[in-house]
């Protein structure tokens, strides 16, 4: 029998939908459509894995590893903003700033790692390896400055510190479109740098 | 709202950049079958981390977050057996 002494300490709240049913069906839609071009690029891999991988010798994993560490930052500052809109801190509004700082270094990263590729003469049209990579990447960075734009209408709505139900609504959808952003590049930084 | 504390948060933080870190080192030129499959394993761990910790999907109705699961699983499914040649 369920007595005051062994109940949990820590009770779990009610389920909670973070952000609106819309978001999560954009979010899910969108996953499965890189997950069909991170499978596409795997089989087009295993069928030249030699030039895959000389191509891949081209790229900095140094670069692709900062952008991740970036994005991930970015995420915690995102999530950290989120509890912080909820809270009423007042912090929300420089948590989704910084998140935003992360994304710009990722941007600027992304574009001067094309461009030096593009100094090479290297090009999405240099062989299918670089296909994949511009157009995977290149959309992905589409993703990114979404998000940036999205982060930067969250910190105007969190500069309130208490917010009403609905602008934490708003709050939530834009940190989980933020956090799909690091989800697909969490799988495209091994695919295009780690896989071989 | 959440069950979460802020110290899981950085917690997941750190995990997740080490594992970063734990893929690059087992990243060589090779092609060790192994090698591979153990970053792919590890980018699909790192992506439920993020779902469950960052998206706050740990406190979401569970359907969604068998969702996130299945495509977890479904896609490092699909591109290791693809990779090692039995898709």
């Amino acid at each position: 029998m369920a007595t005051a002494a062994n109940a949990p300490t820590h009770p779990r709240t009610a389920p909670h939908l973070p952000g609106e049913t819309g978001v999560w069906v954009f979010i899910i839609g969108d996953m499965v459509a890189f997950a069909v071009m991170f499978g596409s690029y795997m089989y087009e891999q295993r069928g030249a894995p030699l030039s895959f991988l000389a191509s891949q010798q081209a790229l900095d994993v140094t670069v692709g590893t900062i952008n991740t560490v970036l994005l991930l930052t970015g995420s915690l500052f995102v999530a950290y903003g989120v509890r912080a809109a909820r809270a009423g801190t007042g912090r929300a509004s420089v948590l989704f700033g910084l998140g935003f700082a992360c994304g710009l270094g990722f941007v600027i990263n992304k574009a001067v790692e094309f461009g030096g590729k593009f100094a090479d003469g290297i090009n999405p049209t240099t062989d299918t390896f670089f296909a994949y990579f511009f157009f995977m990447a290149g959309v992905h960075l589409l993703h990114v400055l979404g998000g940036m734009a999205v982060l930067a209408y969250l910190g105007r709505v969190a500069r309130r510190p208490v917010l009403n139900g609905k602008e934490i609504r708003v709050v939530e959808n834009g940190a989980s479109y933020w956090h799909l952003v690091d989800v697909l590049w969490i799988v495209l930084f091994p695919l295009l740098y780690l896989v071989h | 709202m959440t069950t979460t504390t802020d110290r899981a948060v950085l917690g997941v933080w750190t995990l997740l950049i080490t594992a970063t870190v734990v893929s690059v080192a087992l990243s060589d030129n090779a092609m060790s079958r192994t090698g591979t499959i153990a970053i792919l394993s590890i980018a699909f761990a790192k992506v439920y981390l993020v779902g469950l910790y960052f998206m706050e999907l740990r406190d979401a109705p569970r359907p969604l977050r068998y969702v996130v699961a299945a495509w977890c699983i479904a896609t490092w499914a699909a591109l290791t057996g693809i990779y090692v040649g039995v898709c």
